[in-house]
């Protein structure tokens, strides 16, 4: 492949060519494994056709011609499985995903072609690539190959006769709907019919007037069952089916592609307007008070900005799609790793959600998926034989709304967790309390506990017990929760509950040290005004309250403000709450209670974990959101 | 960054003039209110908000070891862009006062000496010579990705 040693990339186009590419390179994984369970799916097959077909395109014209070698070799292998010579099997699967992993890399690092060893795994790709596809080119019967795809009982090739020169080529893309619809068409003529007197029925013309097989550029063939004397097809039926065919494809066409940051400019500005706009209203509404005309025509504007805002943030609304298709993939991935024989199911992925929620959602969902897979799931398929189950394990992951906030369930259903084991686990790892009891419930959320595994083997999977600490983490972050059912051998279902609107938060506003911070609201627990003997002094410090029964520790003011100690004064402590642990902040004053816009801490201030976001107040002061959980970990003792 | 034939925006710190390129320059404000943030370094005065985004402040007088002032109303907020981990952010830099935009050609422009300065070299991309006055060109990214900076990032 010494060729390949001077590419000669045409740097001008190649950022519109990689951002195309990444298109299509989606599309291939979203499909690629509704593919494999659905081998049969025409429509799937197209699609997947299509998009090696433009990527071969493309990279011909930015003259990358490894991508462009790796395309067509796909191509040609999606041709022969569009064309049904192929039956779409694991391997194709296979070669399909590798085909899209080594474009991807090759877009993402422009000189990954310079790395021997990533040249030789495209190699190996490619001679894959050709192997499979030589088990397509098998001599077909010419005139009607796709025949034989659509109707898969032996028939008299004779009886059906492709006829193309009848109609008149149909320009429009059609979509391969109809080819499904036909499909369906057939096969239900198929069933109705005995088999000795397939073509005789009556009630087979009534199905097979015309039979049109439209493949996307070109009518391919078109096929027609020879009618019995008198019936003669109408030309006219062809046109008929194009403008309903060419409607599915238009409707690509309403939508308008528009670059995050744009989005993000205009959530901010419409934000900022809101901003001035409640400075004017409470001027207004100090000095104004007398002019009905003016506090009416502010109402009015209130109403619009406020219908303005939430317009914004749909905007930044994404399905799950592309999470899911993500996860997806490492799903199948996993399960072909371990060799289990598992089902793999997403429902919901048109539930939309904002897409900084998307992000961070990634992560922990990859977790528990691979939790699932490689821990719910029964390592020995007798287990589940033994409990009545089916041979073949089925891992779901849905999503719906639910009351405003958006469920994501992970669901197996394998052999559940185990409390004893997982008891016995928290307690060798000292992880819980060993002379309390705990309820099943308690028992179960232990396995979110930091440091706990109950894998015996650390695998390139999971097992290294971090990950679910992890996941309650990260959900905790953008103010969600998570949820464990688990029943003994029936399975296990995780449920992430998290809000639609990561970017704006209930926060009581309060003062410390002359300055104000947010704290999220769910985290505030109690605000109240300690008495003097109700301090608890070490040495010489204001350590801990005595609030009714309970001592809490107080958060040192020192976290926030370095080296610095606490007034003699509290007149406030504001009790914060996390997992119903307790902790104490001494503050100088609360001052309002609101809904804030959270923004994220920029890269400068990243290491400042005192901090979880930023936001503007009504003044159009920037005021810092306290992260609670950093506060109740054991690091922040500085 | 080359010295070739450029426009400079040029400030003051007390008596010293300082230019720097304007094409880092996205604007210039006056004082706004500044939201300490504790626990970093000194010359990072907090955060602003610039119509409704947030940006860091760093004061340029404490950045350098002077003094500080009383902020005043020539005291002026320079709004750069900078590239931190290969992300473009905006910054401002707390100047005493803004002066003028000049135009400087490569023959005005004198490579900074080897030795006898305050600052650190690394900032300095040479003295240029305007007709009555002398400024320092600084390269306000390497002035803001400083150890101090770097260290900031980092630790914990």
């Amino acid at each position: 492949m010494d060729n390949y040693q001077e590419l000669n990339i045409d740097q001008e186009f190649w950022a519109d060519f990689v951002v195309e590419a990444f298109e299509h390179i989606d599309e291939i994984e979203t499909n690629v494994i509704s593919l494999e369970q659905n081998p049969d799916d025409m429509e799937i097959i197209h699609t997947m056709f299509r998009a090696f077909h433009t990527i071969k395109g493309l990279s011909g014209f930015v003259e990358h011609s490894i991508i462009q070698e790796i395309a067509h070799k796909t191509e040609t292998l999606m041709d022969y499985c569009r064309k049904g010579e192929l039956a779409v099997n694991t391997k194709i699967v296979d070669a399909i995903l590798k085909s899209s992993d080594y474009i991807k890399r090759l877009c993402e690092d422009t000189d990954s072609y310079k790395d021997q060893s990533f040249v030789a795994q495209i190699e190996v790709l490619l001679v894959v690539l050709e192997q499979l596809a030589a088990m397509g080119e098998i001599p077909v019967a010419a005139e009607a190959p796709p025949v034989e795809k659509f109707i898969e009982i032996p028939i008299e090739i004779a009886t059906v006769k492709a006829d193309i020169q009848k109609f008149e080529p149909v320009e429009e893309k059609l979509t391969d709907k109809t080819a499904d619809v036909i499909e369906d068409v057939i096969e239900d003529v198929i069933a109705e019919v005995p088999e000795e007197d397939i073509f005789v029925k009556p009630n087979l013309q009534a199905f097979a007037d015309e039979i049109f097989v439209i493949k996307d550029e070109e009518i391919v063939s078109t096929v027609k069952i020879e009618p019995t004397e008198k019936e003669q097809p109408k030309p006219t039926a062809l046109v008929a089916e194009a403008p309903a065919a060419k409607k599915l494809m238009s409707s690509n066409e309403d939508y308008m592609k528009v670059a995050n940051h744009k989005i993000d400019h205009l959530v901010d500005m419409i934000g900022e307007l809101i901003i001035n706009q409640s400075l004017i209203d409470q001027y207004i509404s100090s000095k104004y008070t007398h002019d009905n005309q003016l506090i009416s025509n502010m109402s009015g504007f209130l109403r619009i900005t406020r219908e303005l805002q939430s317009l914004s943030m749909s905007l930044r609304m994404v399905s799950f799609k592309s999470t899911f298709q993500k996860v997806s993939r490492i799903a199948r991935d996993t399960i072909q790793e371990l060799g289990k024989d598992v089902e793999f199911v997403t429902s919901g992925d048109n539930t939309e959600i904002d897409r900084v929620v998307t992000d961070k959602l990634l992560d922990p969902l990859v977790h528990l998926i691979k939790n699932a897979i490689s821990h719910g799931v029964e390592e020995n398929v007798q287990d589940r034989i033994k409990t009545g189950k089916n041979k073949k394990a089925r891992v779901e992951l849905n999503a719906y709304n639910k009351r405003g906030k958006i469920v994501i369930e992970v669901k197996d259903d394998g052999r559940g967790i185990d409390t004893d084991i997982v008891h016995r686990k928290a307690l060798e790892k000292g992880l819980i309390d060993p002379n309390r009891t705990y309820s099943e419930e308690e028992i179960k959320e232990f396995i979110l506990l930091p440091g706990f595994s109950t894998a015996a083997v650390v695998d390139n999977i999971s097992g290294r017990g971090v990950g679910m600490d992890v996941v309650k983490t990260q959900i905790l972050k953008i103010g969600g929760k998570v949820d464990i059912k688990s029943t003994l051998t029936k399975g296990s279902v995780f449920t992430l509950e998290v809000p639609v609107n990561h970017a704006i938060m209930n926060g009581t506003i309060i003062e410390m040290r002359g300055q104000y911070f947010i704290i999220p609201t769910m985290n505030v627990k109690e605000i109240l005004q300690p008495r003097e003997d109700q301090w608890i002094f070490t040495q010489g410090k204001r350590t801990m309250l005595k609030v009714r029964e309970d001592i809490i520790s107080i958060v040192p003011i020192s976290v926030f403000f370095k080296g610095e100690k606490l007034e003699e004064h509290v007149p406030l402590v504001i009790l914060l709450e996390v997992d119903g642990e307790l902790k104490a902040l001494p503050i100088t004053n609360v001052i309002n209670r609101q809904e804030v816009v959270v923004k994220p801490v920029g890269e400068e201030f990243s290491n400042l974990k005192y901090i979880s976001g930023m936001s503007i107040l009504g003044t159009g002061k920037v005021s810092l959101i306290l992260d609670i959980d950093y506060l109740f970990k054991k690091e922040a003792k500085v | 960054m080359a010295l070739i034939d450029q426009k400079l925006l040029t400030f003051s710190l007390g008596k010293e003039g300082y230019g720097v390129s304007i094409l880092k320059v996205k604007e210039i404000i006056g004082m706004l209110e500044i939201t300490p943030v504790p626990r970093t370094p000194e010359f990072i005065k907090g955060v602003i908000n610039l119509r409704g985004k947030i940006i860091p402040v760093m004061d340029l007088r404490l950045k350098f070891g002077m003094d500080q002032q009383e902020y005043n109303e020539r005291t002026c907020i320079i709004v750069v862009e900078v590239t931190i981990n290969g992300n473009q952010r905006l910054l401002g830099v707390v100047v005493d006062m803004v002066s003028e935009v000049v135009n400087i050609t490569s023959e005005q422009i004198e490579p900074p000496p080897e030795y006898g300065m305050s600052l650190e070299h690394n900032f300095i991309l040479g003295i240029g010579k305007l007709k009555d006055r002398v400024v320092i060109i600084i390269d306000i990214e390497e002035v803001f990705l400083c150890d101090e900076i770097i260290k900031m990032l980092e630790s914990v």
